[in-house]
């Protein structure tokens, strides 16, 4: 399952690093990441392609959210799982 | 004012009395400040102890407990601890100091990236560069550190910072948005589908996990287990959520759980899990789990929601609240169950157990199931019991009988041996006036018993009670077991004496040949309130039992060799 997920964070490296350790913990992977500033530079905006399970996806998105450097996760499916 | 001292006014202002640790080169300046204020420093030997102390503190006071270490070896050494926080969601704070920020990057001498170490396992880790920030930022960390699920959090502050002015301008600060949050509520769909499935079930079955002690629900707990007559476990972090002398409670499930707590389980036909991840450990597979069973799920954290097994209803909420709703409403809508042949079943195969267990008698060697009982029996209710990891922990879960809440300490998720004697320590301080004894095998206690000379220097009388079989008793159990008896560096020599080990830190020892010894020695020190280190001798040959193999579901469980009702007890249909 390709699994799209749009994050909020705090303008941190160590932010970022947390993010794609909390991705690596679920064991998904990455297709790609951008990573933007936002409010002007008060804030980051990462948009990461994921593979992976989709309960996976879910919890990501979830768990991301216990840590403050985390504001807003979005999750949204981009394909089904295949037959 | 240095940095520093606004940073330790502010901690004290914040409710901090207490801090484990070490000072060195980079938190000189931090440790200086401590001087000025009322807050006590408690000098520990090693910094794991410090982290380990920290989590005994907090469980105790319900607030975070602070650690701090040098920069490099001194951050590095704390992180076993902030680790085994993170596992059983304790709140920790740990201050650790750095090189000053000209020097960052540089490879200078005892300079880490401590917080790229902890990032893994830690709610939340900064290097404050910013002198101005330093309050705010502990200020942020103590409240997360604790708010919602708990867990550790880390300041990481370079000496400069720690020493450069700042304006005189002391107020209390309160945390910044994203660091403070109410917990999430359960939609009222959700409350009463889940009242429906309870009003259905036959068998009904509560799991209560850590996050009962963290929440102050045990009265919640046993009143909704009253209405519906049903069971209680606990997992091994949720043992002493409820009073485990009351007829409901039966004990920790799991690999190591009692006979009666996993077959309540397996027989259930709905389990009703609070504030619980549900590790391998206290259910097995989840696919097993999962089967046969509705399964509603209470918990503040709702990424635990699925992660190890699927609710059929998720709860999510703190846990008091979402059962202080599920029990108003399930009273309007069905009445006061009657107790359940179920239940009086799983309490008849509870006492055989035990019963059978504590026949054994070889006359030659003391059994550490029967040591923990005569301690249980022996001590008052409001004892706080911490343990080592290993086979004494788990001859812990099964036999001693917590009767207050949160006054269980052990270390559940990472399963750290040497926890058990420092987390003593920590608890001591938060409670000075309640008994604490550690419950520790040989192999746990010397990996920290250094943590002997603070509880000389601070006078936290601890007792420790050492399960001494001279060898890494559960690794020996595994390859017993699981490697065809082909034992390899589990077993010790005697030649560490280890009641000459604990005198030599000024604490009192003694080696019990006897039960009556045993409970003679720990009764008098409790009565003049002084440490005391017991060494028991245990056979090397004990195994652990009931036993379900890894990966394995409870029904496969290995009971004690010669408990006859086995067969019985695992057949239940007519119930």
């Amino acid at each position: 399952m390709r699994l799209l997920l749009y994050v909020e964070l705090m303008n941190s490296l160590d932010a970022v690093a947390k993010l794609m350790l909390t991705v690596k913990q679920g064991g998904l992977s990455l297709e790609n990441i951008s990573i933007n500033s936002m409010d002007g530079g008060q804030r980051l905006s990462a948009t990461l392609t994921l593979v992976g399970r989709e309960e996976k996806g879910e919890w990501l998105a979830r768990k991301l959210l216990n840590f403050p450097y985390f504001h807003k996760t979005r999750l949204l499916k981009l394909s089904e799982p295949e037959a | 004012m240095r940095s520093a001292d606004h940073l330790v006014k502010q901690m004290r202002a914040s409710g901090v009395e207490v801090i484990f640790g070490i000072p060195g080169g980079a938190n000189m300046p931090f440790y200086d400040a401590i001087i000025n204020s009322d807050i006590t420093s408690i000098l520990v030997r090693h910094e794991q102890e410090a982290a380990h102390a920290a989590e005994g503190y907090a469980k105790i006071k319900g607030r975070p407990g602070i650690c701090s270490g040098t920069s490099g070896p001194g951050a590095t050494n704390l992180i076993t601890g902030l680790v085994d926080a993170a596992m059983d969601s304790v709140p920790v704070v740990a201050i650790t100091g750095q090189v000053v920020r000209a020097f960052m990057g540089t490879d200078a001498f005892q300079e880490a990236d401590i917080v790229g170490m902890v990032l893994p396992h830690i709610k939340y880790a900064v290097t404050v560069k910013d002198s101005r920030r330093l309050s705010q930022e502990f200020v942020n960390a103590y409240s997360i550190a604790v708010c919602n699920r708990p867990g550790p959090t880390l300041l990481d502050i370079p000496r400069d910072v720690q020493q450069e002015e700042v304006e005189d301008d002391f107020k209390p600060l309160s945390p910044e948005p994203y660091f403070y949050s109410t917990p999430p509520e359960p939609p009222l769909d959700a409350i009463m589908e889940s009242v429906k499935l309870m009003v259905e079930a036959e068998k009904p079955v509560i799991l209560c996990g850590g996050g009962v002690i963290y929440s102050g629900a045990s009265a919640e707990v046993l009143e909704l287990a009253e209405h519906l007559a049903c069971p209680i476990v606990t997992t091994t972090m949720g043992k002493s959520s409820v009073p485990e002398n009351h007829p409901l409670v039966f004990g920790v499930v799991g690999m190591h759980g009692r006979v009666e707590a996993d077959l309540a389980v397996t027989e259930s036909d709905l389990i009703i899990c609070v504030g619980s991840r549900l590790s391998d450990r206290a259910v097995g597979p989840a696919k097993e789990f999962e089967r046969n069973r509705k399964i509603i799920h209470i918990d503040i954290d709702p990424s635990e929601f699925g992660k190890n097994a699927k609710p059929t209803i998720a709860l999510p909420g703190d846990a008091r609240r979402v059962l202080r709703e599920l029990v108003e409403y399930l009273k309007h809508v069905a009445a006061k169950r009657p107790e359940s042949p179920f239940v009086q079943r799983l309490r008849e195969i509870g006492a055989a157990y035990e019963e059978y267990m504590l026949s054994m008698d070889d006359g030659k060697t003391l059994h550490s199931w029967k040591v923990v009982d005569l301690l249980s029996r022996g001590l008052p209710p409001e004892t706080i019991v911490t343990t080592g990891v290993g086979q004494h922990q788990m001859w812990a879960q099964l036999f001693w009988k917590s009767r207050m809440a949160g006054t269980w300490i052990t270390s559940g998720g990472l399963g750290t041996m040497g926890f058990g004697l420092p987390a003593a320590l920590g608890a001591k301080a938060a409670a000075p006036d309640r008994p604490v004894v550690d419950l520790d095998g040989d192999g746990s206690f010397i990996m920290t018993c250094q943590t002997l000379a603070c509880v000389v220097d601070y006078n936290l009388p601890v007792i420790t009670v050492i399960f001494d079989n001279r060898a890494l008793g559960m690794v020996r159990q595994w390859q017993d077991m699981f490697y065809n008896k082909r034992y390899k560096d589990v077993d010790y020599t005697d030649r560490t004496d280890l009641v000459k080990l604990s005198e030599s830190f000024g604490v009192e020892a003694i080696r019990a040949e006897s039960y009556d010894e045993l409970l003679k020695a720990v009764k008098r020190a409790l009565r003049n309130n002084q440490a005391l280190t017991v060494d028991v001798p245990v056979d090397r040959g004990e195994l652990v039992f009931p036993m379900v193999p890894p990966g394995r579901w409870l029904t496969d469980v290995k009971l004690p060799p010669g408990f006859e009702i086995g067969a019985r007890v695992l057949s239940m249909e007519r119930f």
